[in-house]
């Protein structure tokens, strides 16, 4: 066995032992109810985000023109994001409501070709980008009763609320400008709107919850996946044209309340 | 003896003491020491390109370090200055003279009286002209010195700052050395496998480092300059021979086509020799040779007209003129062209193997740079899309000399398809910059509203708890 297994094969038995410790001493319990008196206050949520990404810009031609699979093919894009979310109200026996801001980014590249010349239509050196930064301002309500109330570790939740996106097209040279001069860069508005489940992990090691808790204050500790409805398509605000770069698809990630 | 006689030996005695030790005092030779380091006549270069080395430039420049040295009791012992290189000793007379001479006199200054300094210029030519052979070298050399091959390793020189009695070459006193100088003349090698690929007004580029170990970067140069379109087409001279035919892709070192060769006419003149094609790169892009033309019947031979160089072309291999014909005969045929350069992307242009290794140094064609010695990709800038050009590498080593240039490679930058161009291309109207502003739009109404409700929600939660 090698030097990195056998720390980790120490460190799991320290934490095995540790636990046990814990539980011998504090004989918790995982659900809500009976932590709620060692428990420290709780007010905001934590989410790191990640998930595929395709912008929904070839929506936006209703000549059958697909700029941005042309460019960049019919792939899926990575998405990284994170959200804070103030739980602002508590209704007891049902779960907590408040709003909460997200910043998010992904980014497609791909090589282009050559436009012009006796190499048209072949490889070039160079590559082009599309950056977006999603972002939205949403109300979150977050149904814990089943979790709080009940032996069930599920948490599910809505939100509902404002989208934005940045976007700038690029190449190696820079930011992309159109023959008129335009800049290769803009903000678009719409909507956002998602439904998804978190499994509360403190189900699986309510010890390790506990001491989470203590040390940090991390309240509950939850792997959630939902399904987004992120409607960036300029009609909300604004008028002026506004790149598509909304997405619809699954989120999945971390979330921590604190 | 009387006594009067004894007092007048002891004072005697007493001063040639005196004079004796006088000589005796230590003579000694130290610089100034508000100038820890010399002055150059060139100026410094920065810190990370060792300010105090002497580079291929510098002394192609004739520069020179100025040192103030200060003195003491020098009386009139001159002062010598002799180089070496590092670890050498020049105290023993023997190091300074003879076929065994292992330093080599660089400057003399008589002393002055009175003087507790003295300024002393020591042209860099010098430092290294006497570095191979100390005892034949005499200071004043030229730039041939300059010239260096072999190894690109910097070669330390130390300088020897030494009171030398005229008799004997004795040092007496102490003297000093100064070891911050060393000297590269070697330019580094050439990259290898040097590639292009088309951007939208640049190149990119990429290469196998140069086997040199002194790297700190890589020089690009194009021609055209950036910058500036192809020149024109060039029509060889072809005196009294059929016309050469031109270059048709200007501005491609090497890849100007021969002249035709001359004919042998009617009357025997001789064809005259084609020229190369205009090429920008002063080295060694020669133009191909035009063929030789076959000889007129009658005629004693047609020339064989061959193309010069490239101007200043060190190693395009031209032949000469041959000698008009004597007498009438058959025109001979026409040479034929040399091969068209900048034809295949990225391929080599025409002749450009001959340059391979050659040295290159025309300022102006500079199109970009790559820094640190494991950069093996770069991308040249303002070239002009459409416009085919030659572009090579070189090295440059840590003192700033420009190493030769790599094969050249011939390309013209072309509008991409980026994103963004297919997508306004396609009827997309979005853009102009994150802070574009517009018409409010009713939305905006029922956003403000919204934002409203949710504040005054947000208070009466807080009030509530």
């Amino acid at each position: 066995m090698n030097a990195p297994r056998l720390a980790a094969a120490a460190a799991l038995v320290a934490c095995s032992l540790s636990s046990q410790a814990r539980a011998d001493s504090m004989t918790p319990d995982w659900r809500r109810a009976d932590r709620r008196l060692h428990q420290s206050p709780q007010s905001f949520a934590f989410e790191a985000r990640i998930g595929p990404y395709r912008p929904q810009i070839d929506e936006e031609f209703s000549s059958g023109k697909r700029p941005f699979e042309q460019a960049f093919g019919d792939g899926r894009g990575l998405y990284f994001g994170f959200e804070l979310d103030w739980q602002a109200l508590r209704i007891p026996h049902f779960g907590s409501i408040g709003p909460g801001i997200s910043w998010g980014y992904t980014r497609r590249s791909a090589v282009a070709k050559v436009a012009e010349g006796p190499y048209a239509g072949q490889d070039s050196a160079q590559s082009t980008y599309l950056t977006i930064m999603p972002m939205y301002a949403t109300g979150v309500l977050r149904v814990d009763v089943l979790a709080r109330d009940f032996e069930v570790p599920i948490v599910p939740y809505g939100k509902l609320g404002l989208g934005m996106a940045l976007w700038r097209a690029s190449t190696d040279n820079g930011v992309s400008t159109a023959p008129d001069g335009t800049v290769g860069k803009g903000r678009t508005w719409g909507t956002h709107m998602a439904l998804g489940g978190m499994f509360l992990l403190d189900f699986l090691d309510p010890s390790a919850a506990l001491g989470f808790d203590e040390e940090v204050g991390v309240n509950n500790s939850y792997l959630f996946a939902e399904w987004q409805w992120l409607n960036l398509d300029g009609q909300l605000i604004e008028k002026r044209p506004q790149m598509h770069v909304g997405t619809t698809g699954w989120i999945a990630g971390l979330a921590l309340e604190f | 003896m009387p006594r009067p006689h004894r007092w007048a030996l002891s004072v005697v005695a007493a001063t040639a003491l005196l004079v004796c030790a006088g000589d005796a005092l230590a003579q000694t030779v130290s610089l100034a020491t508000a100038q820890a380091n010399p002055s150059r006549k060139g100026g410094f270069r920065s810190q990370d390109r060792y300010p105090l080395w002497i580079s291929k430039a510098d002394c192609l420049a004739d520069d020179s370090y100025t040192f103030v040295v200060r003195v003491a009791n020098l009386g009139s012992t001159p002062l010598f200055v002799f180089a070496s290189a590092a670890g050498q000793d020049c105290s023993d007379p023997t190091t300074r003279s003879g076929a065994n001479a292992r330093c080599w006199k660089l400057a003399e200054i008589n002393a002055q009286s009175g003087a507790t300094s003295y300024s002393i210029t020591l042209p860099v030519r010098d430092i290294v002209g006497g570095y191979d052979q100390p005892s034949t070298f005499n200071p004043g050399a030229t730039e041939a010195v300059c010239e260096r091959s072999g190894s690109d390793a910097p070669l330390g020189v130390l300088l020897h700052f030494l009171p030398v009695q005229a008799a004997g070459g004795v040092v007496a006193g102490t003297g000093f050395q100064y070891n911050e100088i060393k000297f590269d003349l070697v330019p580094p090698s050439a990259p290898t496998n040097v590639s292009a690929g088309i951007g939208d007004g640049v190149l990119e580029l990429s290469w196998t480092t140069s086997l040199s170990t002194d790297i700190s970067g890589y020089q690009f140069y194009c021609d055209p300059a950036p910058g500036e379109d192809a020149p024109s087409s060039t029509t060889p001279v072809g005196a009294a021979g059929a016309a050469g035919a031109s270059s048709t892709s200007p501005g491609c070192a090497g890849s100007g086509n021969a002249g035709a060769a001359g004919s042998a006419g009617a009357a025997g003149t001789a064809g005259a020799a084609g020229t190369g094609g205009a090429s920008f790169l002063a080295a060694g892009f020669g133009g191909d040779a035009g063929a030789a033309g076959d000889a007129g019947a009658a005629g004693s031979a047609g020339a064989g007209a061959g193309a010069t160089s490239g101007s200043g072309g060190s190693s395009a291999a031209g032949a000469s003129s041959g000698s008009g014909g004597s007498s009438s005969g058959a025109a001979g045929k026409s040479g034929t062209t040399g091969a068209a350069g900048c034809s295949t992307a990225g391929a080599t242009c025409g002749r450009s193997t001959l340059i391979v290794g050659g040295t290159f140094g025309p300022s102006g064609h500079e199109c970009g740079r790559a820094t640190g010695n494991t950069a093996t990709t770069g991308r040249t800038s303002d070239l002009k899309n459409a416009v085919e050009y030659s572009v090579a590498v070189a090295a440059i080593d840590n003192v700033g000399n420009v190493g030769r240039i790599s094969a050249p490679k011939c390309l013209a930058p072309a509008q991409i398809e980026d994103f963004y161009g297919v997508y306004v291309r396609s009827g997309g109207q979005a853009g102009g910059g994150w802070c574009q502003t517009s018409t409010p739009g009713t939305g905006s109404a029922a956003l403000s509203l919204g934002a409203l409700a949710a504040v005054f929600a947000l208070r009466a939660a807080r009030r509530r708890r």
